[in-house]
């Protein structure tokens, strides 16, 4: 086995802070051969980057060895892995914005002329050597401030190379690149390779896995499900085991026929041929058009980072990224419209981001219940608060939505992850006239408490609401929508009809950027 | 503040302050107890004493909301000596000048000039930080540090008054203001005047505003919860613009209050850090509209109650100087409740 | 008549022209610049660090506090600075304490330790020197005026000469900061440090030793600020008697946007404003406006800041 330069067993990983507490690590053995590619692949949420991060030295496994060339060691520091040729290039660099590229390279490891000063010539140098020999083009001398994503990401690189690392790390390094900057990172990959160093690299994206790898370890909830070689393997065989086989038929909790009988039904929203300016994670929207009608799920599928936010976030007013096309509801064009106009016309969303922007973390439950409520009849008049009617509707939200908690003044950090969230549920549902935009909306929340969310949500597309679900969990989106369309790189690429599909692996398929149709793609 | 422990806080807050201020005060070689028996005295016993512990208290009330209007909005209006000032040199300069008005219109008069004043004052740093992120502590101090100038000058060169120019040392203030402007003393001789029923009713309009209101509850969860906030619709821009002109007027009626119902003219050098201590009363109160009257009142008690703890015993002014700035610096160090909360926890065997 | 108006006014002018183009004004502007220049060298490093720092009044009142008591008891004014800077760099340890392990607000803090000094100072009178309000004895030496061997006898430049150490130790701090920050490991760290701390972790470096080097630094130059007002001269200290300087370092700091040579220009530049405003006294001009220099200057320095990308505080 002197092929593995590294192994790591049976580590385990759980995060008891929150409430349902994660385990994100579950008995994950991974091993590394000298001079391999591997990637490592799996959904939001896998394990992925707490598994790396523990190879690096920023988190300690609670179970569980790593090994270096057979040697058992303990990481407890980032300057560990660093001496021990471990290197990581993360997701959001870490670079200093007005160093130099030279400076950034070197950074706490810079060379010194008379003891105390930092040779900036002999950076430059290393830089030029460093850069000549892995063919990564950078120049030295540049700002990182003012460097495109992908010189960064090269620095980035140069710089775990020039700390000596031999197995270099890589946190989903695509994301930020375009489709000519990610193959010329690849030619990079093998001319590491050829010289000896070994290539983990976290990714969803299967074609790349596919293009590059040699090996691959797919990690589903916090488990390994199978390693490989690529050779042996299709896109369509990995995303089977990304996403688990086949559609539970009886996990379907809607049904499509039932809830769109009624031709005559109003369109609630319709989106149309919307492009958005990139955003700061580099997604643009490109050309998105949907339309959502009285009674549907509309489910938006993709992994994270495709998109789906930004998408909401126009519907929502809450960023002004519209570059191009139209968002209409019931036929009003809300294109411009911000955040309180929004709000106005009852479109509720259900944000993602739970605890930034979902609830107020120094409030009480109350005051968490009675946003936007506050300003409309019957709890509030053109200046005052009916606190009467607003304590009333904060028990009876209580109450209805089942949350626990001990009174409505109970501070809201004291309830679980689920009943946080159904603060948050409560309190949009009541305010919402026709349409609901539900993100995550059961992203960490324990099993009985997602039911409750479900029937929530259903209840109110029998009423003929409109519901937009933007979900990284494919049960959720199976299970609940009438229609879904999967995203992936700012493009709806394919939609799909829950009831017929037969296959998750179609779904897939989409997700990891496969168009209906060009499957049965072997290495 | 964590999990509704902030009164907690501030409790403990109190006995750390107080244990460190009574170390100082043995040191000093008095004994404690002694001590603080002559500052509650000073502050209780007797007419005189209890109505100076309530003429301190008003000043401290209303630049105590003023500070707690603009912190409650996540913003930082250090500009409220200047404030202070400007207010209290319009409402001498249109006491002295307005003839043949009756009280009861040139008392509001003055009062909302100054009111007026104040706020288009501090225009620039709401704009500024509210329309584009300008760091408003900044601007809005220097902006004060120009008004007290700018005061300084405009008294001196433009409405001094003549009775001083003669003298040797000379003292930069004004004339009397109008017998009509001035703000009626409540048990005369002492110096408790009908400001105190302003700062009541400010407290009170403070009260209603934050609990009863619409805008009071936005108000509060801009600055709890920014995005929460924008999320849910309220118009960030314009709340935190408001919020600080509110704050700027509020800061000048502090100081026509003090010239109109103390002074009766405008005195250069009037405002003992009345801006420093309002931010005090503020933080003290949790920036709660019961918390910071009950406050301003706790502080009203120690400025007068120290004065005489001063005279009577061997400790000084600064104890509770002392006293009071450690109990700033307690409050806000979040990170060591933590730590004692999780102190606590791990023996508890979590 | 118009002849004479002219004449008066042109020699109006040449009057005020000639103040402020005096030596007298320059080597005066140097000594009223030097605690502005300490402090602002002090401020600009933390906030490099990511520490926008507003208690350097109150860590400068500690070092004059503390440059009396070293000269008064130990009769000897390099005593007094040497204990002016331990006190202060204590101070502001403990300040460092609070604001990177206590999770602290800057700036609330900041008003905070500013309190304290003065109130900690001003209690300190009666035990130490059995005063009130101020202490002042003749015994006390001052720091000694140094004299450049061959400045001192060229006109202009010798402007330069004449001062005590800790305005020549101002000067130096200048450059060795400058280098520090800009071409040692250690500068680049604190740099990094105020603009992507996860670098500094990712690095497996820990934050907060680096925020307490920081704040020891910003100890050391208010101390010596401290020093130089209280027994730089006239060996005294009086409540209060750092009255606002270290706000117009502040002021500096943030006009310069902590770029070090640029702090140190608008610290001569207060200073020098500052010395103008007193001799123009002296003509029976108004100084209120000269005072205000430094303000306005600075709220001009920061307006831009909201209308570029990246604004002067990233924080907030």
């Amino acid at each position: 086995m002197s092929d593995t330069i590294l192994e790591l067993r049976n580590i385990t990983k759980v995060f008891p802070d929150l409430e349902t507490p994660v385990i994100a690590n579950d008995r994950v053995s991974f091993k590394l051969r000298r001079g391999e590619i591997h990637a490592i692949v799996g959904e939001n949420g896998a394990g992925k980057t707490t598994l790396m991060n523990i190879l690096y030295g920023l988190l300690t496994p609670d179970e569980g060895e790593i090994y270096l060339n057979g040697e058992r060691v303990q990481l407890k520091n980032p300057r560990d892995a660093i001496a021990r040729g471990i290197g990581m290039v993360h997701q959001h660099f870490m670079l200093i914005p007005s160093f130099t590229v030279a400076e950034n390279l070197v950074f706490t490891f810079e060379p010194t002329k008379n003891r105390y000063f930092v040779d900036k010539e002999r950076a430059v140098e290393i830089t030029r050597q460093i850069s000549e020999r892995y063919g990564l083009h950078v120049d030295p001398h540049q700002k990182i401030a003012e460097c495109p994503l992908s010189m960064r990401q090269r620095v980035e690189i140069l710089k775990i190379l020039f700390q000596g690392a031999n197995i270099l790390i890589f946190d989903e390094p695509t994301a930020v690149l375009t489709p000519q900057e990610a193959d010329e990172l690849f030619s990079a990959f093998r001319e590491l390779k050829r010289d000896g160093k070994s290539i983990i690299f976290i990714t969803h994206k299967l074609r790349e896995v596919m293009a590059v790898a040699d090996r691959v370890t797919v990690i589903r909830k916090g488990q390994v499900v199978d390693v490989a070689a690529v050779k042996d393997c299709t896109i369509e065989s990995l995303s089977e085991k990304m996403v688990g086989r086949k559609v539970d038929i009886h996990g379907r909790k809607v049904d499509s026929a039932e809830l769109t009988a009624d031709p005559k039904r109003e369109t609630i929203l319709e989106v149309r041929n919307l492009v958005t300016e990139h955003s700061r994670t580099g997604v643009a929207l490109q050309d998105i058009s949907f339309i959502v009608k009285a009674g549907d799920i509309v489910g938006v599928a993709g992994v994270g980072g495709n998109g789906q936010d930004e998408l909401v976030e126009c519907i929502t007013g809450l960023d002004k990224i519209i570059k191009n096309g139209k968002i209409f509801y019931r036929g009003l064009d809300i294109t411009s419209y911000n955040a309180h106009q929004i709000r106005e016309l009852g479109i509720a969303y259900i944000t993602g981001e739970r605890y930034v922007r979902g609830i107020s973390a120094n409030s009480s439950v109350y005051d968490n219940l009675i946003m936007g409520a506050h300003r409309r009849s019957p709890w509030a008049g053109r200046l005052f608060m009916s606190l009467k009617r607003l304590r009333e509707l904060a028990d009876h939200l209580i109450e209805k939505y089942n949350i626990k908690a001990s009174s409505r003044n109970t501070h809201i950090m004291n309830l679980s992850g689920g009943n946080i969230q159904k603060c948050i549920l409560a309190r949009e549902l009541n305010l919402a006239k026709d349409l609901i935009v539900a993100e995550e909306p059961t992203r960490g929340v324990d099993v009985g408490s997602i039911e409750f969310i479900h029937n929530q949500l259903i209840e109110k597309s029998k009423e003929g609401y409109g519901i937009i679900l933007v979900s990284t969990d494919l049960d959720e989106i199976l299970s609940l929508s009438t229609k879904i369309i999967v995203m992936y790189r700012g493009r709806i690429i394919g939609t799909v009809d829950p009831e017929t599909v037969a296959d998750r692996k179609e779904i897939g398929l989409l997700m990891a950027g496969i168009p209906a149709g060009e499957g049965s793609e072997t290495a | 503040m964590k999990r509704g422990s902030a009164l907690l806080r501030l409790g403990l807050s109190l006995i750390i302050a107080l244990l460190i201020s009574s170390l100082f005060i043995f040191v000093a070689g008095e004994k404690p107890s002694f001590a603080y028996y002559h500052l509650i005295r000073g502050a209780f016993y007797g007419r005189m004493n209890m109505l100076t512990t309530l003429r301190w208290t008003v000043p401290f009330i209303i630049t105590g909301i003023a500070a707690t209007i603009s912190f409650r909005a996540g913003l930082f209006n250090m500009g409220l000596e200047g404030c202070i000032y400007l207010g209290g040199l319009t409402a001498a300069v249109l006491g002295m000048y307005i003839t043949n008005l009756p009280a009861i219109l040139h008392i509001p008069l003055c009062l909302a000039a100054a009111m007026l004043v104040g706020a288009l004052w501090v225009y620039l740093p709401a704009r500024l930080k509210a329309y584009r992120g300008v760091n408003e502590v900044i601007v809005s101090w220097m902006l004060s540090y120009i008004a007290v100038l700018l005061c300084q000058f405009l008294v001196s060169a433009i409405f001094q008054d003549p009775a001083d120019v003669s003298q040797a040392a000379q003292q930069v203030r004004t004339p009397y203001i109008q017998k009509s402007a001035v703000l009626a003393q409540l048990v005369p001789p002492f110096q408790l005047n009908a400001s105190l029923y302003i700062a009541l009713v400010l407290a009170g309009l403070f009260f209603v505003f934050s609990v009863y209101t619409k805008y009071g509850y936005e108000h509060k969860m801009l600055g709890l919860a920014k995005e929460f906030a924008r999320y849910g619709g309220v118009n960030i821009e314009k709340m935190q613009f408001w919020s600080f002109l509110a704050s700027g007027a509020v800061g000048a009626l502090a100081g026509a209050t003090e010239v109109m119902g103390v002074h009766h003219r405008y005195i250069h050098g009037f405002s003992t850090d009345m801006g420093a201590n309002g931010i005090l009363v503020a933080l003290m109160g949790r920036l709660n509209p019961v918390g910071v009257p009950l406050a301003g009142f706790f502080m009203g008690v120690i400025q007068n109650g120290s004065r005489a703890m001063a005279r009577m015993s061997n400790v000084s002014l600064d104890t509770v100087r002392i006293f009071t700035s450690i109990i700033v610096i307690c409050l806000t160090a979040e990170g060591l409740f933590e730590l004692l909360r999780l102190r606590r926890l791990h023996k508890e065997g979590k | 008549m118009n002849c004479c108006v002219c004449a008066v006014c042109i020699r109006r002018v040449s009057n005020v022209l000639e103040v402020i183009f005096s030596e007298h004004t320059l080597m005066t502007g140097i000594s009223l610049a030097t605690p502005i220049l300490l402090c602002a060298l002090g401020g600009a490093v933390c906030s490099k660090a990511g520490n926008f720092n507003i208690a350097l009044e109150g860590f400068m009142l500690t070092g004059a506090f503390f440059g009396v008591v070293g000269a008064y008891f130990w009769k000897n004014a390099l005593v007094g600075v040497f204990l002016a800077v331990g006190a202060t760099v204590l101070l502001a340890l403990l300040y460092g304490l609070f604001v990177s392990v206590f999770k602290a607000h800057e700036i609330i803090l900041g008003f905070g330790f500013n309190m304290l000094a003065i109130a900690l100072t001003g209690w300190l009178l009666g035990p130490i020197f059995g005063g009130k309000g101020s202490f002042y004895d003749p015994t006390t030496p001052s720091l000694a005026k140094i004299h450049l061997p061959l400045i001192k006898d060229i006109p202009l430049l010798r402007v330069l000469s004449g001062h005590n150490i800790i305005v020549y130790l101002s000067w130096v701090a200048i450059v060795f900061l400058f280098v520090l920050l800009y071409r040692t490991p250690l500068g680049y760290k604190i740099r990094a440090l105020g603009e992507n701390p996860m670098a500094i972790t990712a690095s497996g470096l820990n934050v907060q030793k680096y925020m307490f080097l920081v704040e020891i630094i910003a100890g050391i130059t208010c101390g010596l600020a401290g020093a130089f007002l209280s027994i730089g001269n006239l060996s005294m200290f009086t409540e209060k008697m750092t009255d606002g300087r270290g706000f117009i370092a502040v002021a500096a700091v943030g006009f310069s946007n902590a770029y070090l040579p640029l702090t140190a220009f608008a610290s001569f530049l207060f200073g020098i404003a500052n010395s103008i405003a007193i001799q123009l006294q002296g003509l029976g001009l108004p100084t209120e406006f000269v005072d205000m220099i430094p303000y306005i200057l600075t709220i001009l320095a920061i307006v831009p800041s909201g209308f570029r990308r990246k604004g002067i505080f990233k924080h907030l």
